[in-house]
């Protein structure tokens, strides 16, 4: 992370100006912009101001929000009806496609058989999982410096787990209720069907269609 | 019904958990995209991304930035991807959000990639448009505090179990 090659970085360029972009998002810690080779229409890059290379390089706050962003944006995306679906896609490393040496985020709108990230299975072994199960625990514990797996995690692991966002209460003032408190609100009742907003995505209809 | 995701965490026992908190809990995928390839899924049941409170959005992307990480340290590969597939056409399967974190090797076999074509300009406007419009009425919540620390663990924890008893009856 030379001064040298953030000289030289196209999406430093972009985000201070110096290349023209179609700009669709800003804060003081990131920038969004559309992806003029896009996997689908809609297809943003989020990138964070600092020139971090790679993920690990991003401080956890910074990382956070910038998570936080895509799924906000991810939401714009089903509300713009460019899609009812997206991918939240980081390849982290050029092994892992990482094209650019400034590290963003990928929210790209998904479409019905479009192909894309269909993430393939393979058979493991019991002794294979164990084994990397292992090293992986070591190495957390490491870092941790404690157990990352609690030892009585059956007694009060299971508490204080905020419910979903209720995207259905008060529908007039739908974009404040999705976004705000959602920890403090009371637990969700069965929810009668409201009336819905015309522009409102149907929320009910998606995640109807994935538990049947 | 219960969901299959939300049955994890009854029977923990069963699978090849790596980490776990309050919130979430990261394990081995029994059918692996490649040899290390995790799952990190939040304990609440939330269907979609869109319906994840967003302190719990910022703390599954540490945790999974802490795994990436330590699979870059233990084992020999070339990379991570991050990956979630949001919906029915993305080809999420289960009612339940969850991120993979997957290793990549070398001729791994896996492609992650798109053609990389110039869209349409027409169309690029199109979409700039209808996302500024959509994107010029979002309000994000403004931080009042930090984000839980991954180290900071399960010593908090307070004795309303309301909240998830209620969450158990949503399907
Ligand atoms: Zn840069
Ligand atoms: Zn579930």
């Amino acid at each position: 992370m030379t001064e040298d090659s953030e000289q030289q970085c196209v999406f430093c360029k972009i985000i201070k100006g110096e290349i023209p972009s179609k700009k669709i998002y800003e804060d003081n810690i990131i920038s969004a912009i559309l992806d003029i080779n896009p996997a689908n229409l809609g297809h943003m890059l989020l990138l964070p101001k600092t020139h971090y290379q790679i993920m690990p390089q991003v401080p956890e706050t910074e990382l956070g929000h910038m998570f936080k962003i895509a799924k906000h944006l991810s939401n714009c995306i089903l509300k713009a009806n460019l899609a009812n679906s997206s991918t939240i896609f980081v390849a982290n490393g050029a092994g892992a496609g990482q094209k650019a040496p400034h590290f963003m985020i990928h929210v790209i709108p998904r479409l019905k058989n479009d192909g894309l990230f269909d993430i393939p299975k393979r058979k493991a072994t019991e002794p294979e999982l164990e084994k990397v199960k292992n090293v992986l625990i070591g190495k957390l514990k490491e870092r941790l410096g404690r157990d990352p797996v609690p030892i009585n995690e059956n007694k009060n692991l299971d508490k204080n787990i905020p419910e979903p966002l209720d995207l259905e209460k008060e529908p007039e003032k739908k974009e404040k209720v999705k976004e705000e408190k959602s920890v403090k609100k009371k637990p969700k009742k069965e929810t009668k069907k409201k009336e819905k907003n015309e522009e409102d995505v149907d929320i009910d209809k998606l995640t109807d269609l994935l538990t049947k | 019904m219960k969901c299959d995701i939300c049955n994890i965490f009854d029977h923990k026992s069963a699978f090849k958990i790596i980490y776990e908190d309050e919130l979430c809990t990261a394990l081995m995928h029994e059918s692996p995209a490649n040899y290390g390839h995790v799952l990190v899924i939040p304990t609440g049941h939330y269907t979609i991304m869109e319906l994840v409170p967003d302190k719990i959005i910022e703390h599954v992307f540490s945790v999974s930035n802490l795994i990436s990480t330590a699979l870059f340290e233990t084992l020999n590969i070339q990379g991570t991807n991050i990956i979630v597939n949001n919906g029915v056409e993305a080809g999420q399967k289960e009612p339940h959000f969850y991120i993979n974190v997957i290793p990549r090797t070398e001729n791994d076999g896996i492609n992650f990639e798109w053609k990389a074509e110039p869209a349409n300009e027409d169309s690029l406007k199109t979409a700039e448009l209808k996302l500024n419009e959509v994107i010029g009425k979002m309000t994000v919540q403004q931080e009042e505090k930090k984000p839980l620390e991954i180290h900071e663990s399960i010593e908090k924890v307070d004795d309303e179990d309301y909240m998830f008893k209620q969450l158990r009856k949503i399907p």
